[in-house]
């Protein structure tokens, strides 16, 4: 806990990244991770949040999750078009993948916590490329108040529950931890900040991120969370929620408060 | 305004045929303004003949100052308003921006209508490169094919437009072409790209051209262009968005879109040598918003910048995924094409909308009905 105080000193605010969902070249946003929402180009939604005040977009490939294929085409322009740091998550399988999309120019690779060569992968691409270029996106459901690894091959929770994939993790070889709560993704019902005072979520050093539920009405609260919550270094908003409304938009709410 | 309008006449008192039509309308328009509670009493009118609706009107809001004014005056008054934005791909960060604030501070929701990207690309790649001299005839349909969409779905009878000839009146016919011209713009497409266009675009064409000809009877939906109705300053309006919005101006004139602000300063001046502010500039002037020489001054400076131009011309490369230059440079590598190439719809256009307005309102659905299977049989 010392040395998440130490942390949240040092960092001014918690840092805002958007997530930008690539289905087929087009971008996505995701309810519940069972539905899927068209909002359009992602060459100018990237150019759009150019605009704001984010510190880093998060694209998520679900096509190359599937197909197992780098759009690499698309990343090299998404990278053009982008000036601010970019993280990139779906169908990294091998240190190659890994090496194609840092050779475009890219920060950060986030892998799945349900990629089957995970244990293999962490240890390579942060050998190669050191442990602040890599991130784990970590999604999970809630079913009785207990915190399950979901599955999306499967649509459902697996049966490995969040504390024993974490028990069994080697954190020391990643830096951002990201938490996505299926159950809220695109539902702006709030964040799950009760993940936070899990005694497995308090005994790591790493920067935690939050994804899942951000509104523009939580907003007061999120100013004041590194105070409140130490642990957590950031969130992770849908970067289109924005276009879509006009009163109930996430970023550039926090844009304003923070 | 010069001779890069082939169609300008001069006259002996120096004045030419665009100032002196810009004159006559400021002095005709100038002498029947009225008040927006009368404004709003004819839209309250229109909603009571439709039984069924949540809403008074449609406001189309694009983040420009026209539409987002409009917006600012119509939400103080009680009407019930549709806000309504198609995104064509090309919004630009102010552009957002300046919507969201807008809607977030009048707690206004907004529905937006989002272009399928992969298919608006072809058609937009289409356009570029067969050299049409009115790149934004796409966009114009979708915009207005989605709003009429908008209103037929949730039974809205009135259209509240932004569209103002206070700031637009100038602008030549030899410059443009008809936005609602869909024979014209499938012909194109299937030339570039050797196939018929499919699901594009979203209403029927009887639609927008009884919207063009504001036709109500035969669209249902009537259009108020309420600037033209009332006193509007530009410059007053800006503030005021400024003060309660925190509204951020353009640095240029539809500086909403990054496409229309690329055909406007670097297709347009490329492919066909026109300046599209000097027809801007000299509505100003008409309108004493400016002097001729300030006018001149600004004209005598580059458009864009060296940096923002590379910027929008890279944006234009990336998302049409053409080389970068001939985003950049495109009257090297794009032979101006007129759109008489592809379909002589325009004269068929032109001929009808000027029958239909000079006949007796008894002889029109006549005239409309012919029109539309004259058109549709090219």
């Amino acid at each position: 806990m010392i040395t998440k105080a130490i942390h949240s000193l040092a960092l001014p605010r918690p840092r805002l990244i958007a997530t930008l969902l690539i289905i087929n070249g087009l971008a996505y946003i995701s309810y519940g991770y069972s539905s899927y929402e068209y909002v359009g180009d992602p060459i100018n939604i990237l150019n759009l949040l150019s605009g704001f005040d984010v510190d880093e977009v998060l694209i998520v490939d679900l096509s190359a999750s599937s197909s197992h294929q780098l759009n690499i085409r698309l990343l090299s322009k998404l990278r053009a078009v982008a000036d601010f740091p970019l993280a990139y998550a779906g169908g990294i399988k091998s240190a190659i993948h890994a090496d194609c999309i840092m050779q475009l120019g890219f920060d950060k690779i986030f892998l799945a916590a349900c990629n089957p060569s995970l244990p293999t992968l962490l240890k390579q691409i942060s050998e190669c490329y050191g442990i602040q270029a890599l991130g784990l996106s970590v999604d999970y459901a809630i079913d009785n108040n207990k915190r399950y690894i979901y599955n999306p091959y499967i649509r459902r929770n697996s049966q490995l529950s969040l504390s024993s994939f974490l028990g069994s993790l080697q954190v020391n070889l990643l830096s951002d931890l990201l938490f996505s709560c299926v159950d809220r993704a695109g539902h702006k019902t709030g964040l799950d900040l009760s993940i936070l005072q899990e005694d497995y979520i308090c005994v790591i050093d790493n920067p935690i991120l939050l994804s899942g539920g951000l509104h523009s009405q939580g907003s007061q609260l999120l100013k004041n969370v590194n105070q409140l919550y130490p642990g957590v270094a950031g969130f992770v908003a849908s970067s289109s929620i924005f276009l879509q409304s006009g009163s109930s938009s996430a970023l550039v709410c926090l844009e304003r408060h923070f | 305004m010069d001779e890069s309008d082939p169609q300008i006449v001069f006259f002996e008192d120096g004045s030419c045929s665009h100032c002196r039509h810009a004159i006559k309308y400021a002095s005709s328009a100038s002498s029947t303004r009225y008040s927006l509670n009368q404004i709003v009493s004819w839209i309250k009118d229109l909603a009571s003949t439709s039984n069924h609706s949540k809403y008074d009107c449609i406001v189309g809001l694009s983040g420009g100052v026209d539409s987002t004014w409009l917006l600012h005056l119509l939400d103080q008054t009680d009407l019930r308003i549709f806000v309504h934005h198609v995104d064509t791909g090309w919004n630009t960060p102010k552009a957002v921006s300046n919507i969201y604030r807008i809607c977030n501070k009048l707690g206004q929701d907004l529905h937006t209508h989002v272009l399928d990207w992969n298919l608006f690309r072809q058609i937009q790649q289409a356009y570029f490169y067969l050299g049409v001299i009115n790149q934004d005839v796409p966009q114009d349909i979708a915009i207005f094919s989605s709003q009429i969409i908008a209103c037929k779905e949730n039974g809205i009878i009135c259209l509240a437009s932004g569209a103002n000839n206070t700031t637009e009146s100038i602008l030549p016919g030899a410059w443009g072409h008809h936005w609602h011209d869909v024979a014209n713009l499938r012909k194109i497409f299937q030339q570039f790209w050797h196939k018929s266009l499919q699901d594009f675009p979203y209403a029927d064409y009887s639609d927008l051209a009884a919207y063009r000809l504001n036709y109500y009877e035969q669209l249902n939906i009537r259009t108020l262009n309420v600037l033209d109705l009332i006193k509007y300053s530009k410059s007053s309006a800006i503030q005021i968005l400024k003060d309660s919005y925190r509204y951020e101006e353009y640095p240029h004139k539809h500086g909403e879109s990054s496409w229309t602000l690329y055909y406007q300063a670097i297709y347009l001046p490329s492919v066909y040598g026109i300046d599209k502010r000097k027809a801007h500039l000299s509505n100003l002037i008409v309108n004493h918003d400016i002097t001729r020489d300030v006018a001149l001054e600004k004209l005598s400076q580059p458009t864009l910048s060296q940096n923002t131009k590379l910027e929008l011309a890279n944006l234009v490369a990336l998302k049409l995924g053409i080389p970068l230059d001939h985003a950049l440079e495109p009257g090297k590598y794009i032979i101006p094409c007129s759109h008489l190439s592809f379909s002589r719809t325009k004269e068929l256009i032109d001929s009808y909308t000027s029958l239909y307005y000079q006949s007796p309102v008894s002889e029109r659905a006549k005239i409309f009905l012919e029109y539309i299977a004259s058109y549709q049989s090219l």
